[in-house]
């Protein structure tokens, strides 16, 4: 394997998009908006990858939240987990973030240089049989590997926030847009998130509904955002 | 009086190479800065580092910023509420779990074989967590996070990888 020292480091860079939606602070929580696509959906009936062009984004979060992030994930559904994606904390420090869920149920994060705030970066997750091993790509580089301790039963693209005041990425006039989102069998074969015609293959997820909005506007592509905030 | 039971005189005798082994250690630390052939730290289970493929083992290299300094860089990188521990050392991860196959394309298009790896001297700082939670897929139960590491660059006081998590 060819080693590549990549130049890494935490960007804390100014706020980008970056809106206080004046909503109660300090109530801590789990809100999400996204899609998910289950494998039984999915020719053949199993899944090996999902990925997406997501938009970075650098959304206000609230002191008490612990991170805001926008990812993508291959799951069994429940407990266990691989995803990948952007990430930022209150001190307003962004990172790329990749985690999962270990034999015990432990999870474990791990945080490198991030992307500008503004692009579309490619995030992957890949059951890589060849290896035997879960793959995590950011912008087509390998940035992290993992066992695979549970069948992949679905795979999920999201973004997230933890307290009710911090920012559901983006607002009214710019969306978070989760952009090329496929998802692939293991043999290989690649489909459009949102399945081939029809747009029935997937399941929206969200909780926040009141505050935040999700929808679907092509067969590849979702968009989040804030009700409270233009951008 | 010169009479000493076998026993006894093997344990002076013990006690006599011991001592010369403590000096002579103790010299080559301070000629070369490293002071055992092993790093540990005492706040993160030795399995959690192997669960992340994260190693890390003694370094003869100079920090360019203090210890101070790379502890408040790691804290505010990863957003955590003090440090429990810091080291300089030689840290490595990026390729721990089985041998990857050069080649090899996802569906997406990433490639193996441009990994993020790391391979050198950095200051391993564990930190406090700050209350940091993994929630998982949307439904399943929010875990707490019980270590928290941030590698600093020595020369620069970059972050060049964060780890955190759950673990024994």
């Amino acid at each position: 394997m060819a080693i590549a020292l990549i130049a890494l480091g935490s960007y804390a860079g100014h706020a980008f998009a970056s809106c206080n939606p004046g909503r109660s602070s300090g109530v801590i929580g789990y809100w999400w908006d996204g899609w998910k696509r289950p494998a039984s959906n999915i020719p053949n009936g199993n899944l090996g990858d999902t990925y997406s062009r997501i938009l970075e984004a650098s959304p206000y979060v609230e002191s008490p939240s612990f991170d805001t992030t926008a990812w993508v994930m291959l799951t069994n559904g429940s407990g266990s987990y691989a995803q990948i994606g952007w990430y930022k904390v209150p001190n307003g420090a962004r990172n790329v973030f990749m985690e999962y869920t270990d034999q015990n149920g432990n999870f474990h994060r791990s945080l490198g240089a991030p992307y500008p705030v503004g692009n579309f970066t490619p995030y992957e997750v890949w059951w890589d049989a060849g290896n035997q091993r879960l793959d995590f790509f950011a912008q087509n580089m390998l940035f992290g590997t993992a066992i695979r301790y549970f069948t992949i039963k679905e795979a999920q693209q999201s973004a997230e926030t933890h307290t009710l005041d911090s920012q559901m990425p983006e607002g009214t006039n710019s969306h978070e847009e989760f952009t090329f989102s496929t998802v692939s069998n293991l043999a290989g074969s690649t489909y459009n998130f949102d399945g081939a015609s029809g747009g029935l293959a997937t399941v929206q997820i969200t909780n926040a509904t009141i505050q935040d909005a999700v929808r679907a506007s092509t067969h590849t592509r979702i968009d989040t955002w804030d009700k409270a905030c233009t951008n | 009086m010169h009479k000493l039971t076998s026993g006894r005189s093997k344990r002076l005798i013990a006690v006599g190479f011991l001592g010369v082994a403590v000096a002579a250690t103790t010299s080559v630390v301070l000629l070369t800065g490293s002071a055992s052939s092993s790093v540990s730290l005492a706040s993160v289970d030795p399995r959690t580092l192997q669960e992340i493929g994260l190693r890390i083992s003694p370094t003869a290299s100079h920090s360019t910023i203090s210890q101070t300094v790379a502890e408040a860089r790691a804290s505010r990188a990863m957003n955590a509420r003090g440090v429990r521990e810091s080291v300089l050392a030689s840290c490595h991860f990026g390729d721990a779990l089985p041998t990857p196959q050069p080649n090899a394309v996802s569906p997406g298009g990433g490639r193996v074989d441009t990994a993020v790896t790391y391979g050198g001297p950095c200051w391993v700082v564990s930190l406090a967590t700050a209350g940091d939670y993994s929630n998982g897929p949307p439904g399943s139960a929010r875990m707490a996070a019980t270590y928290v590491l941030a590698l600093i660059d020595p020369q620069t006081g970059q972050l060049i990888r964060g780890f955190e998590g759950s673990g024994p």
